[in-house]
Order: C-alpha cells, then sequence, then structure tokens
C-alpha cells in the first residue's frame, strides 16, 4: 500500500476573461504518492500547468483544498507557503528561471541556505556533490546566460532538490531544450527518482512519460484517466512506448 | 496623429514617471519663481521707495563745519554731479537706547522730509498720508523696529553729546537709505521743534572731540554721467575731498545690496540648490528613458517593422516627458502666486521696507525655458539609443534579458543573504545604479553645505576664523575712555579668565586711493587676525581685507594714499585680514595711525574674547565690582543678534533637508518602479524558492541603502574637496572670503545618515508592490 504525499479534492481554478470565468479545473480529485515518479498528460489548454502550480501552492486554488502533511496548503499564509518551498518541495520550471545575476552555483546555494536545516558548509557541499551529479560543476561560476539550455536546466534540477524536498513539482522541465540536452534531463530526473524522491511532472512529451511510474491524463479540467507503469528501464523502452500511446489513443489525445 | 496615439498609450501606460516629472518640475518651477519674484518685489519696492523719498545716487555725512565754501565750489563744478541737497542733521552720537535694546550707533535726526511713507499698523502695507510729529514723538525706520525691538508708544532714549532726550515712537516709515535692520547709521525723524533744540543744544557742546551738528549732502548724478556709483563717489572725493572729509558716504547701490543681502544670501543658496535639483531631474529623466527603451525593446521593434523612423520614435517618447516638464512648470507658477507675498513678508523687518508683489515671470519663463531646452538636447541624446533597436530581434523574441553590466564577485553569504543578495543585485547593475549614486550624493553635498553654514554660525572658531568678532564680555562705556584706562579693565578680566582676544577699537571711514573704506582703529591690533603678511603694529601700516584688496586691485607690500579729512599720509599694506565689517569691505590701523588722521585715541565700546567662554560670569562680576556704575559690561552670548542669522539658516536648513528627502522619495519610487518591472522574474524566481515578500522588501530597501551609502560617501567627499570653495562664492556678499568650515563628525555623518536611512525607508515603502508580483508569470501554459 503506498503512502499519499498529496491530495487534492474539489480543486477548482477558474479565471475571469473578458468578464467571463473561465474554468480551468473543475474539481479535481487527486493523490499522489510517495516515491513515485507521476506524469501528468493532457492537451495544449488542458490545464496542465495551473493543476501543478495549484498543487504546489505556487497560485491559489479557486475552490478546494490540497492535503500536504494533513495540512490544506490552500488556506496557508504566505510565510508557510515560502517554509514550504524551501523545505518540502522542489520545482523545476520549463523555462529554468535561474536568477540571471547568480552564477550557477549561487543560485543553487541561495535556495540551500534559505533552509536552516543544514549549515551553510553543509548547503556548499552539498551544491558541490549536486553539481558533480548533474554534470555541471565545470560551468558552476559560469553565469545562467553563459551555458547552454540543458545546463540551465541541470542547475534547476540542481536547485530543486538542493532541500532534499519531500516532491519535486516540474513543469515540463524539457519544454525548452533539444533533444539531446532533453534526454540528459530526463535520465536525471529518473535517477532521482530511483533514489527515492517522488515526482510530479507535467508535459505533453511522450518521451518525458514513459519515465513515469503513474501516468495521469487530463482533459477538461478533470483527470480522466490513469496508468500505473513499472519503474522506467531503458531496455523495455520500445514497449513501453506502444503501452503508453495505446492507453493515450483511447484518450483520444 | 499617429504619434499623438503611441504618447497618449506611453503616458497611460507609465503614468507613475510622468507624474514623477511633472512634481519634480512643479517643485522647481514654484522655487523658480518664488526666488524670482521675491528678489523682484523687494528689488522694485526698494526702488520705489528711494524714488519717493528722492534718495540721491550717493549720501554723505558730514561735521557741517567741515562743508566749507571751497567745498561747495568743487562741488557745484564737478561735471558727473548734476546737483545736490544739504539736510542739516542732529548728531546722536552715543546711539539711541530702547526699553529692551541700546545700540551704541550713531544716528541722525532731521525732521520729517517729504516722500517719506509711513508704515500701517498692521505693518502689511503703507498708509497714504503721514501725519505730522508733535514734541517729544519720533518716526523711525521700520527696520528699527526690529533692530531696537520697540513698538507704536514705546519710549526711547537719544544719547547726545548735549544730553540725553526721550522719544515716543509715533510710528515707522520706510526710510531706504539706512532703514534695513543690518545698517549700523539711521536716519530716524522729529519735530521741526525738537530738532531745532538739540540742534541749539547741540552746537554749544561741538568739540574737536565730539561734534553733533552735521550735514547729509545728498549728491545727484548727472543724466549723462554713466559711471557706477562707486567710481562716481572716488572720483567726487579725489575732485572734492568730501568724502575724506565725512563720517561716512554711502551710494544708492551699496543700500540696496546692504538692505538686501539678507534674502539675497538665502535666496542665492536655495537658487543654486533648485539648479542643481534641475540637474538632479535631468538625470532621473535620462535613467528613465534609458531603462524605458531597454524594456520596450519589443514594441519599439515592431513600431519600426511598421514603418516608423527612428526620429519618430525618439520624438513621442520626448514629447512625453517634455509635456510633463511644460505641465509641472505652469502648475508650478500657478501655485507660486500667492507665496510671494508670505515670503516678502518674512523679509520686510529686515530689509525695513515693506513690499508690493511683483511678480517675475520674464525671468522664470527664461530659465524654465532654459531648462526645457537642456531637456530636449539631453533626451535627444539618450534616445539615440532607439537607433539600435532592430525590428527582427524584436519580433524574434526581444533583447537579450541579461541587463546587468559587469560583475563583482562578491560572495553570497547564508548569515547575511538578504544583504549579500542585496549588494549582488547592486553590483551587477552599476550602471543602473549610477544615478541614483549620483542623486545621493548631490543631496548630502547640500545638506553638508546647510550644516556648514549652521556650523559656522554657531562655531566660535568658524566666526573668528572668518573676521567675526567674538565677543564673551562686551563693554560700554558712558563716554570716550583712553588706553590706559582700559589696559587696567583687560587686567582685572585677565585675573579671572584667559583673554584670546581684545577688540577695543573706533570705527570711522578714511578714504583709501580715494575710495571711501570702513576702517577700524584699534588699540590692540596685535590681536587683528590676518590670513596674510601681519597686523598693522606701527603708524604707517594698515591691513585690509581681500575683498577690498581685489576691488582696489592692491597687494600685500603696496603703499596705498590714506586720507581723513585734511590729513593725507602714504600707508604700507601689511597685511590682508579677515572682517565682515561693512560686507568685508574693511580696513585696520593702530590708533598712532589713526592720531596720524587726526583721528583720537580713544573708545566708548570693546570687547574681549576669552580662551574659555565659560568664565565670562566671573569675569564680568569681578568687573562690576571693581568699576560699578562707571562700565557697562555685558556678556555676549545675551546679545541675540546672532540669533536672526541662525534663523536664517535653521530656514534654509529646514528648506533644504525637506527638498532633499522630498527628492529621495521621488527618486527610489522611480528607481524602483523601473527595477520592480525590470526583475519582476526575479521577484518571481524567489519567491519560488521560499523568500517571503517581507524578506525580499528588506532585500531591495538594503539594496536602496547600499546605493546611497555610495552616494553619501561621493558627497561628503565632494563636500569637503569643494563645500568651502562654494559657500565662500555664496556668501562674499557679505564679506566672507575664505569660509571656514568647523564641521563635527555629527553635521558630517547626520546627511549620510539622513539620506542613506531614507532612501531605505522609502524603498521599503514602495516596495509593497512586491506583493503583487506572483509566482504565476513563471507559468508557461
Amino acid at each position: 500500500m503506498k503512502k499519499t504525499i498529496l491530495k487534492s479534492r474539489l480543486l477548482s481554478k477558474s479565471f475571469a476573461h473578458n468578464g467571463e470565468q473561465v474554468h480551468i479545473l473543475s474539481g479535481v480529485d487527486l493523490e499522489i504518492y510517495e516515491g513515485d515518479f507521476t506524469v501528468i498528460m493532457g492537451a495544449s489548454g488542458s490545464g496542465k500547468s495551473t493543476m501543478l502550480y495549484a498543487l504546489s501552492g505556487m497560485d491559489k486554488a479557486t475552490a478546494g483544498s490540497v492535503i500536504y502533511n494533513e495540512k490544506d496548503i490552500v488556506k496557508m499564509s504566505e510565510k508557510e507557503l515560502a517554509k514550504l518551498r524551501y523545505s518540502d518541495f522542489g520545482f523545476i520550471f520549463q523555462q529554468m528561471h535561474l536568477v540571471s545575476n547568480l552564477s550557477l552555483y549561487e543560485n543553487v546555494v541561495v535556495s540551500g541556505y534559505l533552509n536552516k536545516k543544514c549549515s551553510a558548509s553543509e548547503v556548499r557541499s552539498r551544491a558541490d556533490e549536486l553539481m558533480k551529479r548533474m554534470g555541471i560543476d565545470h560551468v558552476k561560476t559560469n553565469l545562467p546566460s553563459q551555458v547552454s539550455g540543458g545546463e540551465q536546466q541541470r542547475c534547476a534540477i540542481a536547485r530543486a532538490v538542493i532541500n532534499q524536498p519531500k516532491l519535486l513539482f516540474a513543469d515540463e522541465p524539457t519544454g525548452a531544450l533539444n533533444r539531446k540536452n532533453t534526454t540528459e534531463v530526463l535520465d536525471l530526473l529518473t535517477e532521482i527518482n530511483r533514489s527515492g524522491q517522488s515526482i510530479l511532472m507535467v508535459t505533453h512529451d511522450i518521451r518525458a512519460a514513459l519515465r513515469a511510474s503513474r501516468l495521469l491524463y487530463l482533459s477538461d479540467g478533470n483527470v480522466i484517466g490513469e496508468l500505473v507503469l513499472r519503474p522506467y528501464e531503458q531496455s523495455e523502452e520500445k514497449s513501453r512506448e506502444t503501452q503508453v500511446n495505446a492507453w493515450l489513443n483511447s484518450l483520444e489525445w | 496623429m499617429e504619434i499623438l496615439t503611441l504618447l497618449k498609450a506611453n503616458i497611460r501606460r507609465r503614468k507613475g514617471t510622468f507624474i514623477s516629472i511633472v512634481i519634480l518640475m512643479f517643485i522647481i518651477s514654484m522655487a523658480l519663481n518664488l526666488i524670482f519674484s521675491v528678489r523682484k518685489s523687494c528689488d522694485d519696492s526698494l526702488n520705489e521707495a528711494y524714488s519717493s523719498a528722492n534718495s540721491a545716487d550717493i549720501t554723505v555725512m558730514l561735521k557741517d563745519v567741515l562743508f566749507t565754501d571751497e567745498m561747495r565750489q568743487k562741488l557745484d563744478d564737478e561735471a558727473i554731479i548734476d546737483h545736490y541737497t544739504l539736510t542739516p542733521s542732529a548728531v546722536i552720537s552715543y546711539g539711541v537706547e530702547s526699553e529692551k535694546v541700546s545700540n551704541k550707533n550713531s544716528c541722525f535726526f532731521t525732521p520729517l522730509p517729504k516722500g517719506i511713507k509711513l508704515v500701517n499698523k498692521e505693518c502689511n502695507g503703507l498708509e497714504e498720508n503721514i501725519p505730522p510729529l508733535s514734541e517729544g514723538e519720533i518716526y523711525m525706520s521700520y527696520g528699527s523696529k526690529s533692530r531696537y525691538k520697540c513698538d507704536i508708544g514705546d519710549k526711547v532714549t537719544a544719547h547726545t553729546i548735549s544730553g540725553d532726550y526721550d522719544f515716543t515712537v509715533k510710528g515707522f516709515v520706510v526710510e531706504p537709505m539706512y532703514g534695513a535692520m543690518v545698517i549700523g547709521w539711521k536716519w530716524m525723524f522729529v519735530s521741526q521743534k525738537d530738532f531745532d533744540m538739540i540742534m541749539a543744544e547741540n552746537s554749544k557742546e561741538n568739540s574737536d572731540d565730539h561734534w553733533g551738528t552735521g550735514y547729509f549732502v545728498q549728491l545727484y548724478k548727472s543724466d549723462d554721467c554713466t559711471l557706477s556709483d562707486g567710481k562716481i563717489r572716488r572720483q567726487v572725493n579725489l575732485d572734492t575731498d568730501i568724502i575724506s572729509n565725512a563720517w561716512g558716504a554711502t551710494t544708492k547701490s551699496e543700500s540696496m545690496h546692504y538692505t538686501n543681502i539678507y534674502q539675497d544670501i538665502i535666496l542665492g543658496i536655495l537658487l543654486v540648490f533648485i539648479l542643481i535639483l534641475a540637474v538632479v531631474v535631468l538625470i532621473i529623466m535620462g535613467h528613465s528613458i534609458s531603462t524605458g527603451i531597454e524594456m520596450d525593446y519589443t514594441n519599439l521593434g515592431i513600431l519600426k517593422s511598421q514603418g516608423f523612423g527612428n526620429f519618430r520614435i525618439r520624438l513621442f517618447i520626448m514629447l512625453q516627458y517634455i509635456i510633463a516638464e511644460v505641465i509641472g512648470s505652469v502648475l508650478g507658477i500657478f501655485c507660486e502666486l500667492p507665496l510671494t507675498r508670505l515670503v516678502t513678508r518674512v523679509f520686510e523687518p529686515i530689509s525695513g521696507c515693506i513690499t508690493q508683489t511683483h511678480h517675475a515671470f520674464g525671468k522664470t519663463f527664461l530659465y524654465l525655458f532654459v531648462i526645457l531646452g537642456v531637456s530636449v538636447v539631453f533626451i535627444y541624446i539618450i534616445t539615440h539609443k532607439v537607433c539600435k533597436v532592430s525590428p527582427i530581434r524584436a519580433i524574434s523574441g526581444g533583447r537579450n534579458e541579461i541587463y546587468f553590466d559587469t560583475r563583482i564577485k562578491l560572495p553570497i553569504s547564508a548569515k547575511l543573504l538578504s544583504s549579500t543578495l542585496a549588494l549582488r543585485q547592486f553590483t551587477s547593475a552599476k550602471r543602473r545604479y549610477f544615478a541614483s549614486v549620483l542623486i545621493a550624493a548631490i543631496l548630502v553635498l547640500f545638506m553638508l553645505m546647510v550644516n556648514a553654514l549652521s556650523e559656522a554660525v554657531n562655531s566660535r572658531t568658524a566666526g573668528e576664523n572668518m573676521g567675526m568678532d567674538i565677543r564673551d564680555i562686551v563693554f560700554s562705556f558712558d563716554e570716550m575712555t583712553q588706553k590706559d584706562k582700559i589696559d587696567k579693565i583687560v587686567e582685572t578680566v585677565e585675573e579671572h579668565a584667559a583673554i584670546r582676544r581684545k577688540n577695543f577699537s573706533l570705527g570711522t571711514y578714511i578714504s583709501v586711493n580715494g575710495e571711501e573704506v570702513y576702517c577700524r582703529m584699534d588699540m590692540y591690533p596685535e590681536d587683528i587676525m590676518t590670513s596674510k603678511g601681519r597686523a598693522p603694529l606701527y603708524d604707517n601700516e594698515i591691513v585690509i581685507t581681500e575683498l577690498l584688496a581685489d576691488e582696489l586691485d592692491i597687494k600685500l607690500g603696496d603703499t596705498v594714499n590714506i586720507a581723513k579729512f585734511d590729513n593725507h599720509e602714504e600707508f604700507i599694506i601689511s597685511g590682508i585680514y579677515m572682517s565682515m565689517s561693512d560686507m568685508g569691505r574693511a580696513a585696520a590701523i593702530n590708533t598712532d595711525a589713526g592720531e596720524k588722521l587726526g583721528l583720537h585715541k580713544h573708545t566708548d565700546h570693546g570687547s574681549i574674547m576669552l580662551e574659555d567662554e565659560t568664565k565670562a560670569e566671573e569675569a564680568k562680576a569681578a568687573l562690576e565690582e571693581e568699576y560699578g556704575d562707571s562700565i557697562k559690561v555685558t556678556l555676549g552670548k545675551d546679545d541675540d543678534d546672532d540669533a536672526i542669522y541662525d534663523t536664517a539658516v535653521k530656514v534654509i536648513r529646514i528648506i533644504i533637508y525637506t527638498f532633499s528627502l522630498f527628492f529621495a522619495f521621488i527618486v527610489v519610487s522611480m528607481m524602483s518602479s523601473k527595477a520592480f518591472t525590470q526583475e519582476k522574474n526575479d521577484i518571481g524566481i524567489f519567491k519560488s524558492q521560499g523568500f517571503t515578500t517581507g524578506r525580499l522588501r528588506l532585500q531591495f530597501a538594503v539594496r536602496f541603502f547600499i546605493v546611497s551609502v555610495f552616494g553619501a560617501l561621493l558627497g561628503t567627499l565632494l563636500g569637503m574637496l569643494f563645500m568651502n570653495k562654494l559657500i565662500t562664492i555664496l556668501l562674499r556678499g557679505i564679506g566672507v572670503t575664505n569660509f571656514y568650515t568647523p564641521l563635527t563628525p555629527a553635521s558630517v555623518l547626520v546627511p549620510a545618515a539622513a539620506i542613506s536611512i531614507c532612501f531605505f525607508l522609502f524603498a521599503f515603502l514602495v516596495s509593497r508592490r512586491i506583493k503583487k508580483i506572483g509566482i504565476r508569470q513563471l507559468i508557461t501554459e
């Protein structure tokens, strides 16, 4: 029996557009399990990213609840949310979003320094270790603008995991990358997941979806399909792809 | 039309910047119109008073017996003099005493001439008619009201060589020549009967030592004479010797200079400050335009792709700022209109002249036109960046997001995370903060200047170094006293307190190379402080001020012709000294030298500066015990003449501090607004990593604090280097030729601290907007 790490109940999100209410999420009930590599798929405009941001507390839901550690993060204060971000959650953006005037290394350690659980020297040694693991230690003193998109995204991953979050959110982490960099980033995420890290990722890229242990399909603001897979093995990629494609086709993707 | 559409859209989108420029120009134009209108009102009203009183170009006061037929003939023959009038005057040699103030300065009484205007009871206008004086009544100049601290109905006593005469103040009049509070001599008006009586009594007592009857000789220059008043006086003296024989001679331009000196200095300092603030506005605009172009890169590229040329784009950018300047200027002038009267009223008790409001729109418009002209050129140069905008690059995603220039690798510290991040944000975008640093520096420089002025007014050392008489113990003798008696008084003081400087002298006017100059004959010449050369120890030596040396084109070691009465002697300039007597146009000799010129070696007043002013009370008590009522001893600290200057400096300080802090707020608010737009993404990223709004606001405020600290350091450095020179230029008019700054650590630190703290607080205040910046914008749907 898997342990639930994050749970949403009747999660809704709507925006006012030209005077009309547009409903992006319509009462989503969802559970995310510890240790899973959960991937949310869906057509463009289906509300994948919106759901990810609402689940992670980056954006306020219009209605419903998101329970983490028995607390509703929808009702959390800004201070509580900030603590959640630097201690329990990690986030990877599609556009990397590194602070442009900090070096790659500094981008990672600044997030580490926020979490007072570790000393500054521990943060630095963990950052060194992560950057080595991500293969970007040779460019760690460079500014984001001086490295490739793949290196930037690997740095963003290092930043996201520096505080050893309980749950790592990733919003189309390969969306802005070329094929080579995409594979590198996905390999990294797979490796992190194998070491026990829970991941919730949004993507519309089938190659990225293949890494999942659980696939969810979002349509019209609701989860309409779920596919549970075995942990990813590169050798099984072909058969996995067939399985996922079949599932997606059944959902009229 | 298309420009108009773009203009409207841009103003709407950048209304914060637009409003800020309007406010800054509003302040500048309001201040400019106020300064020029107050000056014009004071000058015009004084000129009207001169005209009404038919004041002469040169007014000479001399003993009646010295105005000989020969002198009269020479004056008649003088080509540059059209005509002259003669007004007999009773000399009040020992001054006038009110119920509150005793003043030793000589006064001159005459019957009321035509053209003198009476100030109304509310002291806010002039009466149509002036009632004649009855016996025992006196009209005093309006400046005397402040000088003697008296009011209508008060008793005043005139101390003359023939005795004391009591009068009741019937009213105050505008006497333009000597009426200002700052001018020592006073011309007062009594009834014909009282005048005749004093003249008759004084005539009986006239002697070589004391003379109580004189003339006002009022000289009117010829219409075709183009010489300045000063040159006319010199020429007339060379031709007739009238000035050498006179107690004194004042030109109309000197009278005007002295009368308006107070407001001229205050308004002069404010004018310089306001013009510097205009430069600050340019800097702010430059920064705003420059960052605006960076931020609007994509839009500008799109406009170019649609056929807008560089000129059109630059034109609409320029127009939006110029329109803001014009609106601010017009509003400023309009709102200033009621202020002129209020401010001129403040100066009236000092100038002794009731002012009519005259607005100096012409001069204000001229200055504003120059400011707008400079703005146009400046904006045209700044908007050159527009030419580099590439439509292709703009359409394909805009300019590279890197907006910082160089990077100083200062480490990010875990313990001081907010501060080190703030420092990084500053060092990685130094160019963007250059304008803020410069503005903070300018504001600190001016605050330092005004602190220096304030310290100088209150500092003994500064006063001494600038030629002020520092008077811890002030003496007033009922009769002229010789040096041997004064020596004994000095000895008594020395028994109780160490003496730093003694000033027992008699002031008079002498002729130096034909120019009338105030000269003090000093019993203790060794105590005269010189900046070059040495004190006038011998009877053929004279020290002069730097201002006089420049004016007469003479220098240390030169020989000059000195004349007084019929005595003409050659003197050597032994030193240059600092003195604020007669607005710095002064000289000093010893009493032996005075004797050579036919003057007496005695005085009826003096003062002593102690090494330790706290001993003054003790010395005063000892003097009173030993000399009783034969001498009048007062303490310098009870003399409240300095309080007026102190108040003036305080007023300037309040104005400059207020303006500085207001400008600091606008600067911080405008710079912050740009920073928020540029750093919206970074703020979102920081929030996504767990930074709270409070922490980011603190970080933002710390960044502006760092900016202001750099500015404050630069301003303080500039202050140390140039402040004295700048203040000397401003104060040269009152005889300060070498401003001495006695800045204490506190007076240096206060402006720097005030600006830095305000930058911090203002930045923290305006950074409330960080709360509204969400992480949502990082989302790519």
